[in-house]
């Protein structure tokens, strides 16, 4: 039988209701990071636990997407854009869960700070900045992803160097840090964690983005170190 | 009316005329002949006008409008007014929609409308600021797509026409992060406007306010714990002579930081009052220093060298409340500076801008950068159990803020950690007084 104009137009109200969730997914995690990050900044015990609980409704959505992009390929057997925009759904939404499951550690990071009592914590000012950037690099990431903007998601590609730059300079403020004086290695682990969380971030709003180039222009630009972004921009 | 049918009766009467001329003269056959060619010469006017007004309603133009003949440049007349009319009408709505248009653009709150499927039809320059959206290029955007806090969707989903749905507040993030209240009302059958306003200020006194009541109640709970206990111990009567004095001498200690501490909100409610005007004198800062630097000597107990340079510069304003601000900077630097350590005080005339600058240096723990812009903040504090330990009440540094603000000065805070600190009162060139007046009141 083939596909009437009722069957396309219920299949695009399928497709779009998927993508809403995907990014109330994303509004979801970029909470809970902020959530975290506000836990470790100011000590705000509530805002750790928030974090913590934010992460289970996390996964509820990533089953839920699941579940129905499973759904909707079974269904309605999409074909090339339409296929490409499902399977990266999918993919993003790992990403937007391994995310979560970030923001989570540096909750539970920032409750072990906490619960000991720390006063000093080293190098909170660079992690702060480096926690900002990766912030801001989800925002446009889903940004780019709600309006199908390549070219954003392009930029944003390349933006995730300075975030690497970033977390290794803070490794190698750590180290010094540590070397000085032995009894600072146990607060600068947790902070080495923290940034780590970061940086991985970073990685995964990267990783949406690259969904983004792949649903809009068709190009898997993944492992190519930007050269494809290079020509395609 | 009437018109309209006599230009048409006379020519078809002249034509029976002829006709019948025609007919007397040379009999029916070419009076027939005359009458028809007449007809058919009528009906050939009447289609080529017909023509042109085909082709004028293909593209109707005020200026090629075409002109008639007869009957016919009646009708065009009457579609040339109401062709008129029917511009004007259009140019006045659109200008009525424009201005509307620009109204909403003008208003400071952000309007968004949206349709059933919560998509962004229309929003001003408000909206497109607060929410980071565009109104040309993500027209027909979910708006929940670009605009994603948890709980935002579910809000504009559940508001209807009847519902009366408080406001929703959202924190965004970014470059300025802001606290945004959010309404939404729906307006036709599933379109919806959603209003949103900046609170940020308001938030912000709102927890301002809140946490200053909750300090106040702390900081007064804590002597009177003191008091209250040792109070109990000795009512209870089993205490010992040596004992008792030290709790005297605890209570008293207690007793007067707690006086302290009104004395100094009252201070600051006073310099906040509306409606008490600034008593302007000349004072004589160079000796009211010297007064200030004794007291400092006194009450640090030596422990500090007090280094001063002082230029014989009098300012126009208030004795009393200059006289709190540098007492509240000097005793800051006695209390944060370690034995041994330098506190420098000067008073000269500003490099820039002819005004003139109190400061005071110390040679102490110094603060941190992120502290430095919360300093005046009421009961801040940046340790909280050393500056209790030393006497602060947490209100100093606010209070020289509000004299300064009274004088149209400022204080600026310059700091690093470990390396001391300095803090710079700057009072404007209208407040100097000529340096070499004799007539100097006391301070």
């Amino acid at each position: 039988m083939p596909p009437t104009e009722h069957t396309i137009k219920q299949f695009d109200a399928d497709l779009e209701h998927i993508r809403s969730m995907v990014l109330q997914m994303g509004g979801l995690v970029e909470s809970q990071i902020r959530n975290a990050l506000r836990g470790l900044l100011a000590s705000d015990a509530d805002a750790i636990e928030s974090a913590i609980a934010l992460d289970r409704q996390v996964n509820e959505f990533e089953v839920e997407i699941d579940e129905a992009c499973a759904q909707i390929i079974a269904r309605r057997q999409p074909t090339a854009g339409d296929l490409r925009t499902v399977l990266s759904i999918a993919k993003t939404v790992t990403d937007l869960e391994r995310m979560g499951d970030e923001a989570k550690k540096i909750a539970r990071t920032a409750k072990n700070i906490l619960d000991r009592g720390q006063l000093v914590v080293p190098r909170l000012a660079d992690v702060t900045h480096a926690a900002e950037v990766a912030l801001e690099m989800l925002r446009t990431a889903l940004d780019a992803y709600a309006r199908l903007d390549s070219v954003a998601a392009q930029d944003l590609i390349r933006a995730d160097e300075q975030l690497d730059i970033e977390f290794r300079a803070i490794m190698r403020q750590l180290i010094t840090y540590m070397m000085e004086d032995p009894r600072t290695i146990s607060p600068a682990i947790d902070i080495v964690w923290i940034a780590k969380a970061i940086e991985r971030i970073g990685d995964h709003s990267k990783n949406i983005a690259e969904h983004v180039v792949y649903i809009v222009d068709g190009t898997d630009i993944r492992h190519t170190k930007g050269q494809a972004g290079a020509s395609l921009a | 009316m009437i018109n309209f049918w006599i230009a048409p009766a006379l020519r078809f009467l002249v034509l029976s005329l002829t006709a019948g001329v025609a007919f007397m003269l040379f009999g029916p056959v070419s009076a027939l002949c005359i009458f028809s060619a007449g007809l058919f010469a009528l009906v050939i006017v009447q289609l080529r006008y017909l023509d042109h007004l085909r082709r004028w309603l293909k593209s109707p133009d005020e200026v090629t409008i075409p002109d008639g003949w007869g009957a016919w440049g009646e009708v065009f007349s009457e579609l040339y007014r109401a062709h008129r009319r029917e511009t004007q009408g259009l140019s006045r709505l659109a200008d009525a929609l424009r201005r509307s248009e620009l109204a909403a653009q003008a208003l400071p709150d952000g309007v968004v409308l949206i349709d059933g499927e919560l998509r962004i039809d229309w929003c001003n320059g408000a909206a497109e600021r607060m929410l980071g959206i565009s109104r040309i290029n993500d027209r027909g955007n979910v708006l929940t797509n670009l605009v994603r806090y948890p709980g935002l969707a579910a809000y504009l989903a559940r508001a209807t026409r009847e519902s009366d749905e408080p406001g929703l507040l959202i924190e965004t993030s970014g470059n300025a992060p802001s606290t945004l209240s959010i309404q939404v009302v729906q307006f036709a059958v599933e379109d919806k406007v959603v209003l949103l306003r900046d609170v940020t200020t308001f938030e912000r006194t709102e927890r301002i306010r809140r946490d200053f009541i909750a300090n106040v109640s702390h900081e007064l709970r804590t002597p009177l714990t003191v008091v209250n206990g040792y109070l109990e111990h000795l009512l209870g009567g089993d205490i010992d002579p040596a004992m008792q004095s030290r709790a005297v001498d605890v209570m008293f200690a207690q007793a007067q930081r707690m006086s302290r501490l009104v004395e100094d909100l009252l201070v600051l409610s006073r310099l906040e009052a509306d409606g008490n005007p600034l008593h302007e004198d000349v004072v004589n800062v160079p000796k009211m220093i010297d007064v200030l630097i004794e007291e400092a000597r006194t009450y640090g107990r030596g422990r500090h060298h007090i280094v001063a340079q002082v230029a014989p510069i009098s300012v126009f304003g208030s004795a009393d409340e200059l006289r709190s601000a540098f007492t509240n900077l000097m005793s800051n630097a006695v209390r944060y500076t370690p034995e041994g350590g330098t506190i420098e005080v000067s008073w000269q005339a500003a490099r820039e801008g002819g005004g003139v600058v109190f400061s005071v240096t110390d040679s102490g723990i110094g603060i941190a950068a992120e502290h430095i812009p919360r300093l005046t903040e009421r009961f801040y504090r940046v340790d909280r159990s050393r500056s209790r330990e030393t006497g602060g009440t947490g209100l100093g540094l606010a209070i020289v803020k509000h004299v300064l603000l009274r004088h149209q000065g400022a204080l600026e805070i310059e700091s690093e950690l470990g390396q001391g600190a300095t803090f710079r009162c700057r009072l404007p060139a209208g407040r100097v007084h000529a340096a070499e007046d004799a007539e100097l009141s006391a301070p």
